[in-house]
């Protein structure tokens, strides 16, 4: 292991955020805090994106490993202790200094602290805690702070980071436990989803707790997220759908993110993924997650068992309201908010406006392009008043035709996957999400 | 009624907006169609007077507390961004909206769900990207410290929000001196520790106070090579980069 003794802050803040970039949650939300008066910051429900990376994604925490040293060897990380990279560390006052000096500037949000397993899960955890510490009590900081859990970490320090944290999250890592004793063999799914219950138990207690003495000391406000990530094991859409409904309902997730594979080891266990990380497979399992959060959709409606795929060339939610033609035309003057949403082209606020907007008078198509209607994708699937906006077949084929959108904002670039390239694989290889990724 | 239309030409803020409405309700009452505009009309047609409008705190205050009391905090706040907007009628629009809303002794608190109205519907719009514009500062106003005693912040936002991020950044940092300044408006939004916020008008600064805050940082080396170093190489993606921070607030942002 290569360690060098005297680094500057910059050459550990340069190995130590390269090491983090792969996790993906980096959202400030969940948690609304006043500033007290007498210290730094505040938090906002929403959160606030601070900055834009390079990949598009927001910067919102400093988001820092605290140490890249770690004893185990996930064939997917670059930091496993198979590989012969530069390991640096952090001191707990270097980590609160850091944060509350790019604070004060507005360069963030607040801190996002993870690290790698340093010594033990208990060793590492109780440094961790102990830069967190000197912020919020030696620096009054008032900021979010986002704290990994260790897995394997002591029930009590669990404890004692949640309090300090505005959310804790463990990463699941893989969808299936198959996959994890493959990649990741010092984890284990008990190992992660231990703290991940104990979190949300404690998360629930305290609930109650403040329910009674509105001051008593909260416990993780912004609740618990974890990442997965796609596209390492042979998982399908289903079983990671169906995981992470599974997260929200039984663990009371606040977020469950996905993350890409991006193949940053040689390893005869992992796949060559020659076009670059499944950013479009990634795409659409966000977008089947707003469903399940937002939509009320349950997670065999969009994929099953017969069905285990997106299909990468229709939204999750275009995808089902062709297979369910039989739910449509859906009467915009009398349908309730519930059976709105599910029309595509219809968002959740645009759902909301229509029925405010209607109390006024009867809505007709051009009501509802000013409400924000998406109308090329709506108007196979509504009526206003009794008629349609053209006369239009209800008829499948047809509706997928026009519907497909070769300009459909993909959060795609570098590997140019368009739809007119899809269009080029045949027609089963395409509609097999994966399919195109060679997995 | 001799005249048809009356313009009433008031400043281009809050307050002279706001005593334009005032006076407008006045001249409305009477029948007659009002237009308020902060700018000289170019082509003012035969029958229409043109009126400059002085602002006047008093006025303007009375009209922002009806809203507020008979419309709710959400009417208010909206009407606040529009009237903060850049869209040049903004004035006709705040002031058509609050008729619909409160003549004839209606009070009609849900004015801003009568989205198939247009002039409800373009306040609307504006009201969203003016928040959002809001909403960006918020993240990206940066600050440098000068002279290990101010943290000051350089500006340059479409809308007239200066004075919309008080509330946010004096919660945030109550301990610290702070300024922002919006440089097209020549303003400053001044916080001294502890202290409460106030806006000085028709500020310049010397070329020496220009180099002074022109200075780097090394906090500002430290969060470039962060920005580096987390993005994700393998995602590249300038274009979405773009279209979530546009090129024209990047020039007071140290990291591009
Ligand atoms: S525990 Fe696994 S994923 Fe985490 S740093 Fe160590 S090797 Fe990487």
């Amino acid at each position: 292991m290569i360690i060098q003794e005297s680094m500057s802050i910059m050459e550990k803040l340069e190995i130590l955020s390269d090491a983090a970039k792969y996790d993906v949650a980096c959202t400030s939300s969940g948690v609304d805090r006043k500033g007290d008066g007498k210290g730094i910051g505040n938090s906002i429900h929403p959160g606030i994106c601070h900055s834009f990376a390079g990949d598009g994604r927001c910067i919102s925490l400093l988001k820092i490993l605290y140490t890249n040293e770690c004893v185990f060897d996930c064939k997917y990380c670059v930091n496993r202790v198979s590989n012969d990279v530069v390991r640096a560390s952090f001191t707990p006052e270097e980590v609160s200094r850091l944060t509350i000096e790019f604070y004060r500037r507005n360069y963030i949000e607040g801190l996002f602290l993870s690290s790698g397993v340093k010594g033990s899960p208990d060793a590492t955890m109780e440094e961790m805690i102990r830069a967190v510490e000197l912020l919020r009590d030696k620096y009054h900081f008032q900021g979010y702070i986002h704290m990994k859990a260790i897995p394997g970490a002591s029930p009590k320090l669990i404890e004692r980071a949640g309090f300090l944290a505005d959310r804790m999250s463990v990463n699941l890592e893989l969808p299936t436990s198959e996959g994890l004793k493959r990649l990741a063999p010092n984890k284990s799914r008990r190992t992660i989803l231990k703290p991940m219950k104990q979190i949300q138990v404690r998360h629930m207690e305290n609930k109650e707790e403040l329910a009674l003495y509105r001051h008593a000391p909260k416990f993780a406000p912004a609740g618990q997220s974890t990442q997965m990530i796609i596209g390492a094991t042979g998982e399908s859409d289903y079983q990671i759908v169906a995981v992470a409904e599974a997260l929200y309902q039984q663990y009371s997730l606040k977020r469950v993110f996905y993350s890409a594979f991006v193949a940053v080891n040689q390893d005869s266990a992992l796949p060559m993924l020659p076009q670059g990380p499944p950013l479009l497979r990634e795409h659409r399992l966000y977008q089947a997650d707003w469903l399940l959060r937002f939509y009320g959709f349950r997670a065999e409606e969009l994929v099953s068992e017969k069905h285990p795929n997106f299909n990468l060339l229709l939204d999750p939610k275009c995808d089902w309201a062709v297979s369910h033609l039989e739910c449509f035309p859906v009467e915009i003057n009398s349908a309730d908010y519930r059976t709105l949403l599910r029309v595509p082209g219809i968002g959740t606020k645009s759902a909301s406006r229509i029925l405010g907007a209607r109390r006024y008078h009867s809505l007709d198509f051009p009501d509802l392009k000013k409400i924000g209607v998406v109308m090329k994708r709506a108007l196979y699937f509504i009526t206003c008043n009794g008629k349609m906006m053209y006369p239009t077949k209800l008829d499948e084929d047809y509706i997928v035709r026009n519907m497909l959108d070769p300009k459909e904002k993909l959060p795609i670039h570098q590997s140019e996957i368009t739809y007119r390239q899809l269009s080029l694989f045949d027609d089963q290889s395409m509609l097999q999400a994966g399919g195109a990724y060679g997995l | 009624m001799d005249y048809e239309k009356k313009i009433l030409v008031c400043e281009d803020h809050i307050e002279g907006i706001f005593t334009a409405v005032y006076e407008g309700w006045i001249w409305h009452m009477r029948g007659m169609a009002v237009e308020i505009s902060v700018r000289e009309p170019e082509y003012p047609d035969f029958f229409t007077t043109i009126e400059e409008v002085v602002s006047d705190s008093i006025k303007a205050g009375k009209v922002l507390r009806t809203i507020r009391e008979k419309l709710g905090e959400e009417v208010y706040e909206t009407l606040c961004y529009a009237a903060v907007s850049t869209y040049p009628d903004k004035g006709t629009l705040v002031f058509r909206v609050l008729w619909q809303a409160l003549s004839g002794r209606r009070c009609d608190r849900h004015v801003m769900e009568n989205l198939s109205d247009s002039d409800v519907n373009m306040v609307s719009k504006i009201r969203i990207k003016v928040w959002h514009e809001l909403h960006r500062f918020y993240g990206f106003v940066r600050f440098r410290e000068i002279g290990g005693k101010v943290l000051f912040s350089k500006i340059n936002p479409e809308n007239d929000i200066l004075e919309m991020l008080a509330p946010h950044f004096a919660d945030r940092f109550p301990r610290e001196n702070w300024m922002i300044y919006d440089e097209g408006r020549k303003k400053v939004l001044f916080h001294p520790k502890g202290g409460t916020c106030s806006v000085q008008k028709d500020m310049e600064f010397l070329q020496e106070q220009k180099d002074m805050l022109s200075e780097k940082e090394e906090y500002e080396e430290l969060f470039k090579c962060f920005c580096r170093s987390v993005t994700v190489w393998e995602r590249r993606n300038p274009a979405l980069q773009q279209q979530q921070i546009p090129l024209k607030f990047r020039s007071n942002m140290p990291e591009f």
